[in-house]
């Protein structure tokens, strides 16, 4: 990288590390090739969509609470999966099809409610771990409790 | 010493509460009584679980389940959490006019919730149902029946916050018009779905009518008086009871995938299939 590239200042370097060093702007320069260059901006199938996308959402999702229109969008989305999961219910898939797809769905809808309406996204990263443990215990007891009632009733 | 993201405003002066963890306080509880609660309801969801299929008499969920009524109940409730979500976004940006709307909001859509649980449950009775009468009824009653009295709590929770950030005087006489007119609408809907009896003498759908028409009159009433005050102290506590309201959301959220969209098809050709096997 050149001093340029790094945007910090450095010594000059000596007679011989300027004559060796491969890359310098110096007495053996070899020309950079367009491999060598970064990927231009925007040079994509879909422009500089991405990137653009991409900023807006980190606009979004960062700071201390975000726009309406980012809640709204979340709101959108936990009813467009509602609706999904009625349809996936009223489908004449194989049952185990149907279940782990309404399975995934709910989880879906539950991590997104949590994060973002309930802000464990945003907020300090302590609240994620208390919640996190107490959900993986809540989990833990949950198949317990299925092992040990189900061995009950035999 | 860290300092907690909470603040408090005393005469306009806004100060930060100093706290040995850096963490507020009273979020720190609310989100501890919430892991606990995710205890609670696991333990109950993995009861239902465990005796499905189990009872050894009718009523059936294949028989009796409304699968899209309860899809529409539970668009109402993801709703309410929305409302939620603008209601602190408001008052954290101290916009004391939609704060006071959007609160109401989540109040309101979870009435509707518990409008739609008691038709359900009502509809259930009528077709045999309780608690006693097997298994399916005793898990499933006591799940839904927890869940309820929880949105209950969080619905009265809301309308005291409402009452906190609405100015003194008039603006509380025309928020306490507006939730009656309100409340009298929902016992109307109530009465017209058979869940409670008409009143002698007035039927319901005409206690609806009055109900709707007075909740707009107190509504425009009261959201036509705008104010200046300052939400902004009570960000962290209407966060708290969002907190609360949310997490009954996501409880719904598994409550409608496990005992509604999985279990609808349960009926006597798998019990059986269970109990000879």
């Amino acid at each position: 990288m050149t001093t340029e590239e790094s945007g910090t200042e450095q010594q000059r370097p000596n007679f011989l590390r300027r004559w060796l060093w491969h890359g310098d702007y110096r007495y053996l320069v070899i020309p950079t090739t367009y491999a060598e260059e970064p990927e231009p901006e925007g040079e994509s199938p879909f422009g500089r969509a991405p990137a653009t996308w991409k900023r807006k959402w980190w606009d979004w999702t960062s700071g201390d609470h975000s726009t309406v229109f980012f809640y709204i969008v979340i709101g959108s989305i936990l009813s467009v999966i509602t609706l999904s999961e009625y349809w996936i219910f009223t489908t004449d898939l194989q049952q185990v099809w149907v279940n782990s797809s309404l399975f995934a769905l709910s989880a879906i809808k539950f991590f997104m409610v949590v994060a973002f309406f309930m802000h464990l996204k945003f907020d300090n990263k302590w609240f994620t771990y208390l919640f996190g443990a107490a959900f993986f215990l809540a989990i833990a007891i949950f198949l317990s409790l299925l092992a040990l009632l189900d061995k009950l009733n035999g | 010493m860290a300092q907690a993201a909470i603040t408090t405003e005393n005469h306009g002066v806004e100060h930060h509460e100093e706290t040995s963890t850096g963490l507020g306080h009273r979020k720190l509880l609310m989100w501890s009584f919430l892991g606990s609660e995710c205890m609670f309801f696991g333990s109950l969801i993995a009861t239902y679980l465990v005796y499905r299929n189990q009872s050894k008499v009718g009523p059936w969920p294949e028989e009796i389940i409304d699968v899209p009524l309860t899809t529409v109940s539970t668009f109402v409730l993801l709703m309410s959490s929305l409302a939620m979500v603008l209601a602190l976004n408001y008052t954290q940006r101290n916009r004391p006019n939609l704060a006071r709307f959007w609160i109401l909001m989540p109040a309101a859509l979870g009435s509707g919730f518990l409008g739609f649980q008691a038709f359900e449950f009502t509809e259930f009775f009528h077709e045999g149902l309780t608690p006693r009468i097997n298994l399916f009824g005793t898990t499933f009653f006591v799940l839904t029946g927890f869940h309820g009295a929880h949105v209950t709590l969080g619905v009265i929770w809301l309308l005291v916050m409402s009452g906190t950030i609405t100015p003194k005087g008039m603006g509380a006489v025309s928020l306490l018009a507006t939730l009656l007119a309100f409340y009298l609408g929902m016992v109307g809907v109530l009465g017209m779905v058979d869940v409670i009896p008409d009143i002698e003498g007035s039927p319901s759908v005409i206690i609806f009518i009055v109900g709707v028409a007075s909740t707009v009159i107190a509504g425009v009433w009261h959201f036509s008086m705008k104010t200046t005050m300052s939400v902004k102290h009570q960000a962290e506590n209407l966060e708290i009871t969002g907190l609360y309201w949310h997490f009954v959301d996501i409880v719904w959220i598994v409550i409608f995938t496990v005992v509604y969209l999985v279990s609808a098809g349960d009926g006597p050709h798998l019990a059986e299939g269970l109990l000879n096997g």
